[in-house]
């Protein structure tokens, strides 16, 4: 009991010691280890974002948690935070890949960090471009009449 | 009276693990129908634009009803003083627990975005019945679990009083609440009523009683504990007088809409079938004043039946079953009935059932839903007497009132 | 200017209109008046306008559902052949007078009202009024419990049964949420008019007018004092913001 006891924390503290020499590796080199998300840049040409990178990736959540309110409360529809806007200049248009894709500007962070989210339920995951008018739009076709007076359980109401 | 020894059930017999599995799987099939119906969307659900609330709804609001109900008897304890009812209190509590877990289950599986609960938790419009109901559901929990504690802890046994009025309060609160939730709509014929609450509230008193008392009379027979004919007998008579007071409330319902002409169509509906209401006018007439009223009255009062715990099983089933029939009639027929948009016109034509009864048939989705939540409420009800001493080791008429006479 | 649906004045008060116009633009630039409903984008709505619809029933064109086809093409609604599950922000109704044998026919959508009931039962707050009078469902809160639904006197709302696909960008809408007509609130926020009412006028029937019920200026709160305009289900008290002529 006593050896297997011995084995174990030998095996337990030589495998932290190596994972600290590796990591304090790349932190010393001031890389980023291998595994860390390749994050598409802007495909428009601009390499700035609104506000500057580090305070993007700690802060962007609230910027549009702020926005969303705003807009939908208040009708500010200033484009600097909005999320259209975002996706209009992160995400290529035209572009085939959608969200959940790890080569989606937003997947690419969200996937590796395990933080989901759920704006791409609603709202576009990629810029509409200028024919945003699906022209196919069916409608409900008008009905038939229907006679409320008398016993109308099965009435269609297409 | 003597002292009253609060015992768990042993819980290792093949018959109650068979009894876990089995509600069990019905609890594994709401979690299922749950993930389909979100996954899919509602569509799969035979809740559409116009019958908005189905089956699930059907079953969590009876469930919530029943809820504070099954409290009743913990508080008839407590705040009213009567001795008789003092060891039952506990599984009152626990009973009372128990359901509302499983109706507030089923109404958070049902909504469209259940990921958003901790939304509905922190955002709240006081002006809505409905985030009131969450403050009160919320705190039922608290302050039913602060009454349990007193009553099983010895050292706070002298605060369980205040305790108990507390919890009395707070549940009258809670099923007004829920009953205001129908009452409080003014756009629909069938629901624009301040008689709702009480309406509800007197619901309350009837299907909790029924539910405790199938509850006490199983877990007694099923451990081959006591349970004597005082306590019984007590307990059913209640229960006779609250099924009456339902009937006199649903009697004054429906009296009010016949008086009102504009109400005359809905009446029609419910009650005679009209404009393609027979499914609600029967199971009003055949499921909830029948089988669910009358039929449990006969057996609760009859002359011959007095003491027979079989017919009272079927009893307090019998008015379960008309307690989800009631349910059904109000919360399904109140949407199916057209909303009166146009008043004195007649809708020729609309593209969205204006004017139409909408018809609704409940998905499989749906049932499965609404049977696992009950069955939620009852694992929890039999996995909670097996962990702690909530039912009395024996409630046999020396140990329940010495004093009382033979019936 | 208001669009007029309707161009049926004379060349003197054609002349003097523009005139007038001309005048106040050059005379005060950065001045808006009454008429011009542009907003900044970085400004706030406020309470200064209330945003409504009147429909002439008259006008309205039994079998046309140009308005209806509109609206589903301008916010991305698509039929999935589930009538009863499929959204509808907008319906065509015709209606019998049961007394009179008249028939009309009129558009029904969320008729914004002053009072909502959908407002009052939302339990988060996410079914809301802005101060200018638009009744929306924020959707980022909506919880998708359909209490709106229950509350709503006109059966306004539609609960969004599947997920949406395709998505369009100016009006995000998802599955599991409750959705009705928002008057096109990103229309009207940057000076347009609502899809249905421009698909009337553009459809020649000009059965809709579109515009700012607190300006008396404005022509329809003209056409108001004029003939008129009622509420539908009037006796509830919710001072809706889409009036109609001729029920």
């Amino acid at each position: 009991m006593l050896q297997i006891k011995n084995l174990m924390h030998k095996t337990i503290i030589s495998f932290a010691g190596i994972a600290t020499i590796a990591f304090s590796a790349f932190v010393v080199a001031g890389e980023k280890p291998s595994f860390a998300p390749e994050v598409p840049h802007p495909t428009n040409g601009s390499t700035e974002c609104v506000q500057p990178e580090d305070e993007m990736k700690k802060n962007h959540m609230n910027y549009l948690l702020h926005q969303r309110d705003e807009t939908v409360h208040e009708g500010i529809r200033t484009k600097i935070y909005s999320l259209k806007e975002c996706i209009n200049c992160h995400v290529p248009e035209n572009t085939e890949v959608r969200f959940g894709d790890d080569k989606h500007f937003c997947s690419s962070c969200h996937n590796y960090a395990g933080v989901s989210i759920d704006c791409f339920q609603c709202h576009m995951d990629r810029p509409m471009g200028k024919n945003p008018h699906k022209k196919s739009a069916q409608v409900n076709t008008p009905v038939q009449s229907n006679v409320a007076d008398a016993s109308t359980t099965g009435a269609s109401n297409e | 009276m003597k002292k009253i020894h609060l015992q768990p059930i042993d819980g290792n017999s093949t018959a109650y693990l068979g009894l876990i599995a089995l509600l069990g799987a019905f609890v594994l099939g709401a979690l299922g129908s749950t993930f389909y119906m979100e996954h899919n969307g509602h569509w799969v659900t035979g809740m559409d634009n116009q019958i908005v609330w189905g089956m699930p709804h059907v079953f969590a609001v009876f469930l919530i009803v029943a809820a504070s109900g099954a409290l009743n008897v913990a508080s008839i304890s407590s705040v009213f003083q009567k001795k008789l009812y003092k060891p039952l209190a506990p599984l009152s509590t626990l009973v009372a627990l128990a359901l509302l877990l499983g109706g507030l289950m089923i109404l958070v599986l049902d909504l469209g975005r259940p990921d958003r609960l901790i939304v509905a938790m922190t955002y709240y419009n006081f002006k809505s019945i409905f985030a009131w109901n969450m403050i009160l559901y919320n705190g039922f929990f608290v302050i039913v679990g602060v009454y349990a504690w007193f009553m099983l802890d010895r050292t706070m046994q002298k605060y369980s009083r205040y305790a108990g009025i507390a919890a009395f309060v707070w549940r009258i609160a809670l099923t007004t609440g829920t009953g205001s939730i129908f009452g409080f709509l003014v756009a629909r014929t069938g629901y624009d009523m301040a008689m709702m609450a009480p309406m509800f509230i007197i619901m309350s008193f009837s299907f909790g009683l029924a539910i405790f008392l199938l509850v006490l009379m199983a877990s007694y027979n099923w451990t081959g504990r006591e349970l004597g004919d005082v306590v019984v007998n007590r307990l059913r008579k209640l229960l006779g007088v609250f099924v009456m007071a339902v009937l006199y409330f649903v009697f004054v319902y429906h009296i009010s809409n016949l008086y009102a002409t504009e109400h005359h169509g809905f009446e029609a509906f419910v009650l005679l079938g009209d404009n393609g209401g027979e499914t609600y006018s029967n199971i009003f007439w055949i499921g909830q004043i029948l089988v669910g009223s009358l039929i449990p009255l006969a057996m609760i009062y009859a002359p011959g039946v007095a003491n027979c715990r079989k017919t009272l099983a079927t009893a307090c089933l019998l008015i379960v079953f008309g307690g989800l029939a009631q349910m059904y009639t109000i919360i399904i027929a109140g949407q199916a009935y057209p909303l009166d948009i146009f008043p004195g016109m007649q809708v020729l034509e609309s593209t969205f059932n204006d004017g139409l009864v909408s018809q609704y048939s409940a998905s499989l989705p749906e049932y499965l839903l609404g049977l696992g939540g009950f069955a939620m409420s009852l694992i929890v009800i039999a996995f909670g007497v097996k962990v702690l001493g909530f039912l009395p080791e024996s409630l046999a008429d020396s140990v329940a009132d010495p004093h009382a006479k033979a019936e | 200017m208001n669009k007029t649906a309707t161009v049926n004045i004379s060349r003197r008060s054609f002349v003097e209109k523009s005139a007038t116009a001309a005048a106040a633009l050059t005379i005060a630039p950065g001045v808006f008046l009454n008429q011009v409903h542009a907003k900044p984008a970085a400004e706030t709505v406020t309470d200064a306008k209330r945003w409504g619809i009147l429909v002439d029933t008259a006008k309205c064109a039994s079998g046309c559902t140009s308005c209806v086809s509109a609206c589903f093409e301008e916010n991305g609604i698509v039929s999935h052949g589930r009538p009863l599950t499929d959204q509808q922000w907008i319906r065509k109704v015709k209606l019998k007078d049961k007394q009179t044998n008249h028939v009309v026919s009129l558009p029904v959508m969320c008729q914004h009202c002053e009072k909502p009931p959908c407002v009052d039962v939302c339990p988060t707050g996410a079914s809301f009024k802005r101060d200018d009078g638009i009744v929306l469902v924020d959707r980022h809160i909506c919880i998708g419990c359909r209490y709106c639904m229950m509350a709503c006197p006109y059966k306004a709302r539609s609960f969004a049964h599947e997920a949406v696909d395709p998505i369009v960008d100016y009006q995000p809408r998802g599955k599991g949420t409750v959705e009705s007509c928002t008057m096109c609130v990103h229309r009207v926020d940057n000076d347009g008019t609502p899809a249905c009412v421009e698909a009337c006028t553009e459809a020649e029937h000009g059965a809709m007018i579109f515009g700012d019920l607190k300006d008396p200026q404005s022509e329809i709160s003209k056409e108001l004092v004029k003939r008129g305009g009622k509420q539908l289900r009037a006796d509830l008290g919710l001072n809706t913001g889409v009036r109609y002529q001729g029920i």
